[in-house]
């Protein structure tokens, strides 16, 4: 199950939320979608769960069109808005059951699948609750387990974690690994990039409804970082190291942060044994070094200005 | 006892699903729970209090037909101000366009969304009408009324609000802004209004005569025609309200244009054999004065519509020549659309015109209703050709939203403009028209035959040139109209 978003355009007037975007991730995946606010997310997100039109482009799960074929494609697509739309006088359990006879859940089945989603979301104990009277967490549950009701292959989570407390947070990000071992296709977009960056094997960054970086985690943070980046701290003082560090023909660029000087360095590993041996050489007595990962924060830092339209 | 329950499941899976939410949420609704109550408490308290105060309670003659009056209105003004309401506010909530809700990206149909809301309300209704039941037979015992009445009354009542049912989920399937939503929402408040008072002056009548009424043979064939109508009108709301909730790919006005294609015709025969019973034209022209306003709005409405087709209709259009022109006149599409509309239109007035030579009665009423007709027909026509020639040959550019709303905007504009113009420049008594008033089919209303007499050639003009500036637009649209080639299915990059 492959999903492929080709050229979308989604414009307001003269505002472009979405900007000709294109990329695709497929089963057992999980792709960030990660923006500043009003970079377009949950426009492009709201086009994939068929519940918008775009100006131009299409999107295909598993080669059927989003666009003209909504009613074959929603069969295939579990979508989680940001927030569960308000409703009174209605319980989890017949929340969830309601979604299970839309999607032509009949029976036992439909009740064996109520069960069981209820029991994967963890939402037993509160299953004959009203929606309204639930907590932000529980509601994001509910959420999840409607998406999740007729077994899509590809799920749209629009800021799932928003609003959780560290604990929920955790479990959702369990549950997220568990879906894409069941070899659903997951896009989900965050604020909290350092938990996303756990649970996701690639990402697309948008800004102002562009793309502005798309792939594996690995080919993203490669395409920001081409040097590697190390950290030294030395009993000689930063300054004195700094200096020195600056002499080595292999050293790209140094700066001293705090008590440690980070340098970026051209060459593969080998590198940071001929620069330890010349530290030492110097007189150096080291007390630490680290390669330092470039992390999706960090490229997500480097590539988007916080502009919005 | 197995059985029972296996039973009453395969029943419980059967029912609409969207019905299924509404009545649970409608059971636990404090909303619903408090108006149901309000309701009992005053039907209690008008028996009750009639009954313990009223000094002539046990020996009136009358008391029982006028506590009915009281429970009819009550119970109408209950059913016709509550439920088309709460069924389509509920509905027109759902479908806010920043919050839609989530049940519209199920693959459950619109078909089954407007059936599900359709049977919640009257399943609401019915409950209010079994709750004021007891009340209503209780009167019976008071004297002035008697059980016949009762029921038929009450079998009227409920006729009305199945058709205002179905109005308010009509009302609550527009999308759009919250001024369009606002303006039906007036409009649907205005008919609740009219049909109310209609109806309880009809309640009036049928009490006064009592059951004698029901013993006429012209009751029951007005009510057995007010019922076809109210039937083929419930069927329209439905098929458009489908049309309104299905997504905008799709080809959404096909079943409506082949609905009211058919309703067209299902009313002019009825027409035509009333007619010949009455040896009247009336029923005819009253089919020419429905067909006009209905084709009228219908055009002003298709030329919102699209102008190129999807892959999915794509799929559909026929391959075949001869019924690809009728494809394109029944396919949503703008251009399609208003001729559909004036072939229909023409139609009509061919076959009144014809029949009313046939009958030879009342023939001056008939061509005048059906020159009338043709005017604003014209006008509306020339208006629709105008602006479409505006926005969609001259500022093809401009993306406009909504045109149909323009449309029906500039047209009510343009109708008025000059007659408000003529108003305040006192020259509505003039016996020669004023030039501004030609643009406008209030000109009609003038009483002013030379004004009349010089709108047909106006029109003749202003059409000819309309449709010729407006002709690459159409044409453009036919040659677009034609079925997916067999490369094109695959989705490319």
């Amino acid at each position: 199950m492959d999903v492929r978003i080709v050229n979308l355009k989604r414009y307001f007037g003269k505002t472009r939320a979405v900007d000709d975007i294109s990329f695709e991730f497929s089963s057992g995946n999980v792709f960030g979608f990660v923006g500043p606010n009003g970079a377009g997310k949950t426009t492009a997100m709201r086009i994939l769960a068929t519940l918008d039109d775009p100006t131009e482009g299409n999107a295909y799960v598993d080669g059927i069109s989003l666009i003209d074929d909504p009613e074959k494609a929603r069969r295939h697509v579990g979508f989680m808005p940001d927030a569960l739309p308000a409703h009174r006088d209605i319980t989890v359990h017949e929340y969830l059951d309601f979604f299970a006879r839309a999607y032509g859940l009949r029976g036992v089945k439909r009740r064996s699948v109520v069960d069981s989603v209820e029991q994967f979301t963890n939402l037993k104990g509160i299953r004959e609750k009203f929606l309204y009277a639930l907590s932000k967490g529980m509601k994001q549950r509910v959420s999840l387990a409607r998406a999740l009701v007729h077994d899509p292959p590809v799920l749209i989570l629009d800021e799932p974690a928003a609003g959780l407390d560290p604990r929920a947070r955790i479990e959702l990000r369990e549950l997220l690994r568990v879906l894409a071992d069941r070899g659903k296709a997951i896009l989900i977009s965050s604020h909290i990039l350092t938990e996303l960056a756990e649970v996701c094997n690639g990402a697309v960054i948008i800004e102002q409804g562009k793309i502005l970086r798309a792939g594996s985690m690995e080919q993203i943070v490669a395409a920001e970082s081409p040097h590697r980046v190390i950290v030294i701290r030395a009993s000689n003082g930063a300054d004195s190291l700094h200096k020195e560090l600056l002499q080595v023909p292999l050293v790209q660029e140094a700066r001293i942060i705090g008590e440690e000087v980070e340098i970026r360095v051209d060459g593969g590993e080998d590198s940071h044994s001929d620069i330890l041996t010349h530290l030492v050489g110097k007189g150096f007595r080291i007390l630490d070094f680290r390669q330092r990962q470039m992390d999706l924060e960090d490229v997500f830092m480097t590539v988007t200005k916080g502009e919005v339209q | 006892m197995k059985r029972l329950f296996a039973f009453a499941s395969t029943v419980g899976d059967r029912i609409n699903p969207v019905a299924v939410k509404e009545f649970r949420q409608a059971v636990q609704s404090r909303w619903v729970s408090a108006i149901f109550l309000l309701f009992l408490l005053l039907n209690l308290g008008i028996v009750g209090g009639y009954l313990m105060l009223s000094p002539d309670a046990a020996t009136s003659i009358d008391g029982g037909k006028n506590i009915f009056i009281a429970l009819e209105s009550i119970l109408f003004f209950t059913c016709i101000g509550f439920v088309p309401l709460y069924a389509g506010i509920r509905l027109s909530l759902e479908r806010n366009d920043t919050n839609i809700d989530l049940f519209f990206v199920t693959t459950i149909t619109p078909g089954a969304i407007v059936r599900g809301k359709y049977l919640t309300a009257m399943a609401l209704t019915l409950l209010i009408y079994s709750a004021c039941m007891p009340f209503m037979i209780l009167t019976y015992l008071l004297r002035g009324i008697d059980l016949p009445t009762i029921f038929a009354v009450l079998a009227i009542g409920f006729m009305v609000c199945a058709g205002v049912n179905a109005m308010g989920i009509f009302a609550g399937s527009v999308s759009g802004s919250w001024l369009l939503r606002g303006l039906v929402a007036v409009g649907m408040l205005i008919f609740l209004f009219m049909t109310a008072v209609m109806f309880i002056q009809s309640v009036s009548t049928a009490i006064i005569i009592g059951w004698g009424l029901f013993g006429v043979y012209t009751t029951w064939t007005t009510i057995g025609t007010i019922l076809l109508f109210e039937a083929l009108a419930i069927g329209l709301l439905y098929v458009l309200a489908v049309a309104l909730l299905s997504p905008k790919p799709s080809n959404r006005m096909l079943v409506p244009r082949l609905y009211i294609t058919g309703t067209w015709l299902v009313v002019g025969v009825v027409a035509a054999i009333w007619s010949y019973m009455q040896t009247s034209a009336d029923p005819i022209i009253g089919w020419v004065i429905f067909s006009t306003f209905g084709f009228t709005a219908m055009m002003v409405d298709s030329l919102g519509e699209r102008d190129s087709w999807t892959t999915r209709v794509k799929r559909t259009i026929p391959r075949n020549l001869l019924l690809r022109p009728f494809a394109f006149l029944f396919y949503s599409g703008s251009a399609g659309g208003i001729i559909w509309c004036a072939i229909l239109f023409t139609s009509t007035i061919l076959a009144a015109i014809n029949w009313g030579r046939y009958l030879s009665a009342n023939l001056s009423e008939l061509h005048e209703c059906c020159s009338n007709a043709t005017l604003v027909f014209g006008y509306f026509l020339c208006y629709c050709l105008t602006t479409a020639f505006f926005c969609k040959v001259l500022l093809k550019n401009i993306n406009i939203p909504n045109l149909s709303v323009l449309a029906a905007f500039l047209a009510v504009l343009a109708c008025l403009a000059p007659y408000l113009v003529a108003f305040f420049l006192e020259d509505l008594g003039r016996t020669s028209l004023p030039w501004y008033m030609i643009g406008s089919p209030m000109v009609l209303t003038m009483e002013n035959q030379a004004a009349i007499d010089a709108a047909g050639p106006f029109l003749l003009v202003w059409f000819v040139i309309a449709a010729l500036v407006a002709m690459p637009w159409a044409l453009g649209q036919w040659r677009r109209f034609k079925p997916l080639e067999t490369t094109n299915l695959t989705p490319t990059n």
